[in-house]
């Protein structure tokens, strides 16, 4: 369960939405974040992270703007938009429904 | 909000594509310089940091890739670099890319020409609302006739009945003389009620306009709104015009005000430059009588209202008027149309459309032959470009990057080939637009170059672009590099290819075949009305009209002044007599009063026989050149105190008195009750109007300037020679002797007056100019592009000829074959383009006059000319291919 290509479809784009709604973040954070949030257990590559970013962004559910970063440089912040709030619930739900569902066919009976 | 600003971010990525893709590359680069910070965190040296951390990456570049489609931009940007690419193409090939550019630019020239003015001629009135807009016509029924005008009287009972109107206004055209500062200007005038221009819901540029309060009539002292092309020009838009005098015909007016800029009057084909109260060119007694048609109607209906509602409710109150008026409503009937389509007259209805679209259909026909044209270039291109194509594909290139590839080559030279021809096109109605007079009507052409032109002309660019892009497209779609790129694929082509290429050919004689069909026809046509003897000296009469009425002449004083004038005149050496006439012959004034022969009931329009009166003086017969029949004309006996007298034409004897002598005999005019007319003589039947070409002549009388007031009148002056064009100045001069002030104008000859006139042959020379144009340059495409197609098979097919040569087929035999074979399309061409001639007779049978749709003159001199010129157009490739040496065709591979 390491590679992100092994998430289920659209399951990055609900766990970026998740990581940014705590505070806007640059994509190397995101990346960190999420590694620590699993327990190590989830590593997404820079081959799906920036392309699912610039995704986001052009479907209006994130923004970017650039900032210092911790070792003072400029990196690209992403913040959750209102819209992107909105999704990140209904994403969240829908992930509810399908992983319990999951879970009821998987679980020994 | 989310919408705007994903266009925004969209936008962004577009048009700053540097400024995003530095951004893009920073981020990358921000994230890789964290990864070398850990691997030499781990204890890395900074080399082997950066090695790995680029690995781990998996390149910079497929990132920026990936990133870069997530933006969805992808397509946009192949598309941008495949103009590019086709465009570096296009100048590799500048004979070629020259070419295909130039016959689209001659295909859409004359579309771009028809589509200005003709939506010139349909272009909504530049006031309030105007899609609400309609025009009233009278009808009689069982009779075809539409009638532009309404009963005064009417129009009132319509006002205040229940209809779903808002407002009825009337108008009417005329001309006046308009004196100013000493000089007189000889202008169309609008005589408006005084809802005219609410009812538009206009207003005024300066000062103000004519009011509903200033009431229906012109007052004590008349009110006079200019146009502002006028005030511009007259006055250099000065405001201190407004509260000045000014003399119309004589009278003393008030400037009110100024109409709005755009505003040119509701009268499509004209600019009004004045407007006064309707009464003051329609006299109370004429407006107030309910027999004579006296006013155009222009209407505004309520919003909601359907079209059909409001001519049922109209219709319901001419039911009302038929009761309560049955003398002279019986049978009359309001006809309402939309403004916008019942131009310019509500006569025209049924006609202005069906020859737009007509003359719109000859021009989209020119623009498919260039297209085809251009197909053909490209295919013959196509056929060099296949190994291109297949080596494309090997080297990994989809199939719809192929299509791509070809519909943006064919984008670019529609585009480029549109913007040209439309540029031409548009100069051209514009030139043509100032250009384009006729005798005695200032023709007004609107040839602004608007939206409606635009769309039209985007649309025919996307449709010339799908047919000379989408078959080499298909073929690009269906290349395959494995047989394609074998050795010696590339000379002879498939039998399906063949067809294509010489379906095209004679698809492009088929639409010059229609074009120079019905060019031929409007030549015809004008040949025809030459032909007839009108039964006048056209070219020996000069006609000159004056108005001295416009300086403050009354009726005594005119008469007076025109006895001057016939005597010094008269005295001119190449004179040999002088007359005068209220009309001219094909004029666009007249005067067509209901008459009965006096034992019958007093005429009305139920009743009477619609006539046509002419007020003329005793020399008018022999100085226009017709002969008297019987009886005699006026003289110095028939004067104001004698009985009233009339000269009438056969047709009018044969309606009154079948059989019988009608000298003697009297008849009443509907206009002049007063008095009966007694007929004095008979002249034969002399066409004055376009219908009676060819047609049933028009019953006519004419009465004695010497009995009846005629203040504006034209002279006709004939010639001793058959040049009467030569008197122009002299004329000219002799009636300015005797009153400088009067205004002369209008001075040509009759010959003129019916050539070139709108109601005389204007409209089919016009027609027959505009069609010839068309032709020659249809059949000069067509020619160009069978020309290219036959040469390009004989050289396909080179191979295939010597093959048939080294097997013993005579050079004399392959000469035949190939000609035979260019025939062969030049018959199938002209068959499809005598089919579409057919049907687009049928469709402008209307507008011929003395000829057939089928005319077989015209058919077989068109169809003579393609064959004889597409027989020689053939002749030279078959002759290169029939001196072709086997030897060498065979080694060439």
């Amino acid at each position: 369960m390491s590679k992100p290509t092994d998430l289920v479809q659209g399951t990055l784009d609900l766990l970026l939405l998740r990581v940014l709604s705590l505070e806007p973040m640059h994509g190397w954070a995101i990346a960190q974040r999420i590694r620590q949030m699993s327990n190590e257990q989830l590593r997404v590559g820079q081959s799906a992270l920036y392309p699912a970013l610039h995704k986001l962004e052009q479907q209006g559910w994130i923004e970017a703007e650039w900032g210092p970063s911790e070792n003072n440089r400029r990196a690209k912040y992403y913040k959750l938009t209102a819209s992107g709030r909105k999704a990140l619930k209904a994403e969240t739900a829908q992930w509810e429904r399908l992983s319990s569902a999951i879970t009821l066919i998987v679980k020994p009976v | 909000m989310r919408w705007t600003r994903k266009l925004r971010l969209r936008l962004r990525s577009l048009l700053r594509r540097d400024r995003v893709e530095d951004e893009l590359a920073e981020e990358l680069q921000y994230h890789l310089q964290h990864l070398i910070d850990d691997h030499i965190a781990a204890g890395a040296s900074p080399n082997d940091a950066r090695d790995a951390a680029l690995r781990e990456m998996g390149g910079i570049e497929q990132r920026k890739e990936e990133c870069r489609d997530a933006r969805g931009l992808r397509l946009i940007e192949t598309v941008y670099s495949d103009v590019r690419y086709s465009l570096r193409q296009l100048r590799k090939y500048p004979v070629f890319t020259t070419a295909a550019v130039l016959t689209i630019a001659l295909g859409i020239g004359p579309n771009a020409t028809m589509a200005t003015l003709i939506s010139g001629v349909f272009r909504p009135l530049p006031v309030g609302d105007a899609n609400r807009l309609v025009v009233f016509a009278t009808t009689i029924s069982g009779n075809p006739r539409i009638w532009q005008r309404v009963a005064y009287p009417d129009l009132q009972d319509y006002r205040s009945s229940e209809t779903p109107f808002s407002d009825m206004a009337a108008w009417d055209l005329t001309s006046v003389s308009l004196t100013v500062d000493g000089s007189t200007d000889r202008l169309i005038a609008t005589a408006v009620s005084g809802n005219y221009f609410s009812t538009l819901r206009l207003d005024p540029a300066s000062g103000r306009l004519i009011l509903p309060s200033d009431g229906e009539f012109g007052g004590a002292q008349p009110i006079a709104v200019l146009s502002h092309s006028y005030w511009s020009r007259r006055f250099g838009a000065s405001t201190s015009i407004v509260g000045r005098e000014v003399r119309i015909d004589g009278r003393p007016f008030t400037v009110v005000g100024v109409a709005p800029e755009q505003f040119r009057g509701t009268f499509t084909l004209l600019s009004s430059e004045v407007y006064v109260p309707l009464e003051l060119f329609q006299s109370q007694a004429r407006l107030s009588n309910r027999d004579i048609l006296t006013v155009r109607v222009i209407a505004r209906l309520k919003t909601g209202v359907a079209l059909d509602q409001a001519r049922a409710s109209i219709g319901t109150v001419a039911n009302r008027l038929e009761r309560d008026h049955p003398t002279t409503n019986a049978g009359r009937r309001i006809h309402v149309y939309w403004e916008r389509f019942a131009r310019p007259e509500p006569q025209n209805v049924s006609q202005a459309p069906v020859l737009a679209a007509l003359f719109l259909i000859l021009v989209g026909a020119v623009l498919l032959i260039a297209c085809a044209n251009v197909l053909g270039l490209f295919l013959a291109k196509g056929l060099g470009r296949g190994r291109e194509m297949a080596i494309r594909r090997a080297l990994g290139a989809s199939r719809s990057d192929l299509v791509r590839l070809c519909v943006v080559e064919a984008l670019i030279i529609a585009v480029l080939g549109t913007c040209g021809g439309a540029i031409a096109g548009v100069t051209l109605a514009r030139s043509l637009a100032s250009v384009a007079t006729t005798p005695g009507f200032p023709l007004f052409l609107d040839a602004h170059f608007d939206w409606t032109t635009t769309s039209y002309l985007g649309l025919l660019m996307v449709v010339s672009t799908l047919l000379i892009g989408l078959l080499p497209a298909l073929r690009a779609s269906r290349v395959d590099p494995r047989s394609d790129l074998s050795e010696g694929k590339t000379s002879t082509e498939g039998r399906r290819r063949q067809l294509i290429r010489k379906g095209l050919a004679a698809a492009q004689i088929a639409g010059s075949v229609m074009l120079l069909v019905v060019c031929g026809l409007f030549i015809r046509s004008v040949q025809s009305l030459h032909s007839v003897d009108l039964g006048f000296d056209a070219n020996r009469v000069l006609l000159a009209s004056t108005d001295p009425g416009a300086i403050g002449y009354d009726a005594e004083r005119a008469r007076a002044f025109y006895e001057l004038v016939d005597t010094a005149v008269e005295s001119l050496p190449e004179v040999e007599s002088v007359a005068a006439s209220v009309f001219v012959p094909f004029g666009t004034g007249n005067s067509t009063p209901y008459i009965a022969a006096e034992d019958q009931p007093p005429p009305s329009s139920t009743t009477g026989l619609l006539a046509d009166k002419h007020l003329v003086t005793g020399d008018y017969f022999r100085t226009i050149g017709t002969p008297l029949l019987r009886g005699r004309t006026f003289s110095t006996i028939d004067t104001k105190q004698s009985p009233k007298v009339a000269v009438i034409n056969e047709a009018l004897a044969a309606r009154l008195w079948p059989g019988k002598d009608p000298v003697g005999r009297r008849f009443r005019s509907n206009a002049e009750l007063e008095a009966p007319l007694a007929v004095i003589g008979v002249v034969p039947n002399v066409p004055y109007r376009r219908g009676e070409i060819g047609g049933p002549a028009v019953p006519r009388f004419f009465v004695s300037l010497g009995q009846f007031d005629g203040v504006a009148r034209t002279l006709h002056v004939r010639s001793r020679t058959a040049a009467a064009a030569t008197l122009t100045s002299s004329v000219t001069e002799a009636i300015r002797r005797l009153d400088s002030a009067v205004p002369v104008y209008d001075v040509y000859t009759l010959e003129r007056q019916i050539s070139d006139s709108g109601a005389g042959f204007a409209p089919a020379r016009g027609a027959a100019a505009i069609t010839g144009v068309l032709g020659v340059l249809a059949l000069a495409l067509a020619l160009v592009g069978t020309y290219g197609v036959l040469s390009f098979t004989v050289r396909a097919r080179t191979r295939e000829i010597g093959i048939r040569m080294a097997f013993g087929l005579s050079p004399n035999r392959v000469f035949r074959m190939l000609l035979r074979e260019s025939w062969s399309i030049a018959l199938f061409g002209i068959a499809i383009g005598l089919a579409l001639s057919f049907a687009a007779g049928k469709v402008m049978e209307g507008f011929l006059f003395g000829v057939v749709p089928y005319d077989p003159v015209t058919l077989l001199t068109v169809v003579t000319l393609i064959g004889g010129i597409s027989t020689l157009v053939g002749f030279l490739p078959a002759r290169r291919a029939s001196r072709t040496n086997p030897i060498e065709t065979l080694r060439y591979e």
